[in-house]
């Protein structure tokens, strides 16, 4: 679940937080506003309380250049006042950049509160505090049990100019030790074009005395709100690696292009099925000596494969529990033509369990089942055969979607869980591992304080998502062929209103007295106006969907302004023009015909809105946000800024290699410390090997970065 | 929604919620926001937020921004809403539609119309 691209280490911002928590013991503010008013205690501070600023230097500016601002009613070392401080926050949240959507994060969610904290009754001073949260839904991202891991982090920020130039140019440094790779250190740049064919172009170079990977990648993606199929993706790579073992060295010089789709979830657990493809082609090479390979396998070759891959991920239980299954299938070649020389079969799952245990605390459990096995018909590159260690290695390109093809366990290093003799051929045939992490939430610092969490910021925060709800539901109904045939009323609705122009053309004559033409003159424009909407519905209808709005405005009107519907003001109208003073006409029936083909398109609308086919765009929206509103709830009554949990790790694996015995099970087993930085897990632990062999070594370190389980 | 209530001071606290949507077809953008402010006396007023932005060509261009100060008459209807927590299909087709075209009328820069604060505040009452 770890993986060297992930292994970039903010040890400043670790550090930078721990000091700031350390210092950060606030004083309880248990009076009434009007309490410190009357009492003049003094403002020492100002601030903006918003996740993970302090990690993005470009909002901790803006917030910065807000509260510093010269019309900022709110200063430090006044006095506090209770009208300054609701004008201050009146003036900051004017001050913010409006939230922006995009088809990867569809609904974005702010919900701000001005705060008092700090409150020292002895030196009668305070801070006042404007408590800003934002969150971002992204459909695949957010329900791929691998997330994007990084992304997750910028989610909870507020949104900046700053911001966004971050998403789109983040260079990130790396460093990591591992006990194969000694401390290596580099770095990834990647830059964001949305919208364009490569969305993401992305260079990636880490190294150190033993080891070098170098990696361009250039990227894709398309994502849908509706349909079968909601998200697409394609990937290509080149990739160079050279990752030492135990007395090996493993290298490889790829190119890579990779496909994956993904489909809607389906049902309560919202299963999502995922399924994709891999061709690659270059080199594998190792400087293993002949003898230390099996008879049918290639030290050093040209390699060429095609890989086909599919899985599920779901969630279940309040808690959204969270399951991956995945299988994948290698045919493979080594040297020039196309022909098969071996197969590689790799079946992964895992479960991200977390149980409430109190206030923002949890306990967790992560596990993890791995099989892998080889087939060799011809030949086979060492290199494709199975390493194990503490690193996985992943079937796919892509880090939303790992699915684990090597024994992983946390007691060996890198690529050092390769044979089952002392000097025996190195890398398995065969592999089954598990893996169990456990860690209970000790310490922790809650995201949204518990102090500001009342009835009225989650009455607000559920209008928010009602509102994101009612919008899905009218968009959804609007796609059923019920509304579209309903909408269709708008034809012999439009000839009504034809035969009254007719009818009003056939009577008009400038003999008539003026108050007559007058009220013709009247019915004509409003006539115009209901023959421009009927117009925009026809249109709308063969080339994508009328907008109910549209409907309301023509025939059904809005009583809560009031406003009448466009042909009610027209039948109105018309019956004013009626009790004038006319020559012979078919007004009367006109105006009746209109107001029958109104009244039958208004009660199809007002039918539809009460019946099963709404009840179904209702559940189908409720579907959809079910996901954002259990992702806001554990953001708000959940996760924590910062958290310290113990860790306890539990690994088994065991290798088979063709006409070698001695495959015993390996254990890894150990204890250690986690830092969760909001839906960031920060591991570091050792393992034992407690089933040590004579060429083994004791145990090893482990340090991983990984997505939360908290929002998988 | 919360595990933890805690109890609630007397007077008047602020509070802001903004949510932005972007349609299934990818082609409008909705944002609404609900605004409780307080005044020195610990009343109350609202004000509503509401953004259309409409896709031309490959980007989304802002066709109706308006923001309303509720008025007294209908503050008890804010209350409410606040209460109720949704808005209904009406408030909605409402918004998108009669107080879109209202703003589209308006010169730029125009920052205070009765006929659109009638419009987006009715939108609260429906």
């Amino acid at each position: 679940m770890h993986s060297k691209s992930t292994r970039f280490l903010s040890c400043g911002a670790i550090l930078l937080l721990l000091t700031i928590e350390a210092v950060g013991q606030s004083l309880k503010c248990e009076k009434d506003l009007n309490a410190y008013q009357d009492e003049s205690y003094r403002i020492k501070e100002v601030r903006v309380d918003t996740p993970l600023q302090w990690l993005f230097g470009s909002v901790e500016k803006e917030i910065t250049e807000i509260l510093t601002d010269p019309n900022m009613p709110l200063k430090k070392d006044d006095n506090f006042n209770k009208e300054t401080f609701n004008n201050g926050y009146e003036f900051l949240r004017t001050h913010f950049v409006p939230l922006t959507v995009s088809k990867s994060e569809r609904l974005k969610v702010r919900i701000s509160k001005p705060g008092l904290a700090d409150c020292d009754d002895q030196a009668k001073t305070l801070a006042v505090v404007y408590h800003v949260y934002t969150f971002s839904s992204s459909p695949y991202l957010m329900r791929a049990f691998d997330t994007g891991r990084k992304e997750e982090l910028k989610r909870s920020v507020v949104d900046a100019n700053g911001t966004n130039a971050l998403a789109n140019y983040f260079p990130q440094p790396q460093i990591g030790y591992d006990r194969s790779r000694a401390i290596f250190a580099g770095s990834k740049v990647s830059l964001k074009q949305p919208g364009t064919f490569l969305d993401v172009i992305s260079l990636t170079g880490t190294g150190s005395s033993s080891s070098a990977v170098g990696i361009a990648e250039a990227s894709g993606f398309q994502d849908w709100a509706v349909g079968k199929i909601r998200h697409a993706e394609y990937q290509f790579r080149y990739s160079y690696l050279n990752l030492p073992g135990d007395n090996t060295k493993l290298k490889q010089g790829l190119g890579i292009a990779q496909f994956l789709a993904s489909t809607r979830p389906f049902g309560s657990w919202e299963m999502m099925i995922r399924f994709g493809g891999i061709i690659e082609g270059g080199n594998k090479l190792s400087d293993l000596d002949p003898s230390g390979i099996a008879t049918d396998n290639l030290a050093s070759t040209r390699v060429g494969s095609v890989k086909a891959f599919i899985g599920a991920n779901l969630r279940f239980g309040k808690s959204a529990q969270a399951i991956k299954a995945s299988y994948g299938l290698q045919l493979g070649q080594t040297g020039e033509g196309v022909h098969l020389d071996y197969t590689k079969q790799i079946f992964d799952s895992a479960a991200a369990l977390r149980f409430p245990v109190g206030d923002h605390r949890s306990f967790t459990a992560d596990f993890q089942f791995t099989l892998g096995s080889i087939h060799t018909l011809k030949q086979l590159p060492v290199a494709e055969r199975f390493f194990g260690g503490s690193d996985e290695q992943n079937f796919t390109l892509s880090p939303a979607w790992v699915i684990r093809s090597n024994p992983v366990i946390r007691s060996f290093a890198q690529n050092r869980f390769d044979r089952n003799s002392s000097n025996g051929i190195r890398g398995g045939d065969r592999f089954v591992s598990t893996n169990v992490t456990l860690a209970f939430t000790l310490w922790r610092k809650p995201l949204v304080p518990s102090e500001i969490v009342d009835d009225e910021f989650n009455a607000q925060a559920e209008f928010g998502l009602n509102f994101a709800e009612s919008v899905l539901k009218g968009e959804h109904l609007k796609e059923t062929p019920q509304f579209k045939e309903m909408a269709k009323e708008v034809e012999p609705l439009a000839k009504a209103i034809e035969g009254v122009t007719a009818e009003l053309n056939r009577i008009d004559s400038s003999t008539l007295p003026q108050a007559v033409r007058d009220q013709i003159t009247l019915v004509r424009g409003h006539v115009a106006d209901a023959r421009t909407t009927a117009d925009t519905i026809a249109k709308d209808l063969k080339e994508s969907v009328p907008k109910t709005g549209d409907i309301r405005k023509l025939v059904v009107g809005f009583p809560a302004v009031p406003v009448d519907s466009q042909v009610t003001t027209i039948v109105n109208d018309l019956a004013a023009l009626i009790a004038m003073n006319l020559p012979t006409n078919q007004l009367d029936q006109k105006r009746e015909a209109l107001e029958q083909a109104r009244k039958a398109m208004a009660d199809s609308f007002q039918n539809l809105l009460t019946s099963p086919v709404e009840t179904a765009a209702a559940a189908k929206a409720k579907r959809d946000m079910a996901y954002p509103r259990r992702v806001f709830s554990q953001l708000v009554n959940d996760a924590n800024i910062v958290a310290v949990s113990p860790v306890a790790i539990l690994d088994t694996a065991r290798l088979w290699q063709r006409n070698v015995t001695g495959d015993k099970i390996r254990f890894g087993v150990g204890p250690g410390i986690r830092l969760t930085i909001v839906s960031l897990d920060v591991t570091a632990a050792y393992a034992f090997n407690a089933n040590r062999q004579p060429w083994e070594g004791r145990g090893a370190f482990v340090f991983t970065m990984q997505a939360s389980n908290l929002f998988r | 929604m919360a595990t933890t209530k805690p109890k609630k001071k007397k007077g008047c606290t602020p509070i802001s919620i903004e949510v932005a949507i972007l349609t299934p077809d990818d082609k409008h953008q909705i944002n609404f926001g609900l605004t409780k402010g307080c005044n020195p006396d610990d009343t109350v007023f609202w004000i509503i937020d509401f953004l259309l932005k409409e896709q031309k060509g490959d980007k989304m261009i802002t066709r109706v921004e308006v923001h309303v100060h509720v008025g007294k008459e209908k503050e008890k209807d804010a209350e409410k809403l606040s209460k109720t927590k949704k808005l209904s299909d009406e408030a909605i087709d409402l918004l998108n539609t009669l107080a879109a075209e209202r703003a589209k009328q308006l010169p730029a820069g125009t920052t205070n119309d009765p006929q659109l604060n009638k419009l987006v505040s009715a939108a609260i009452s429906s």
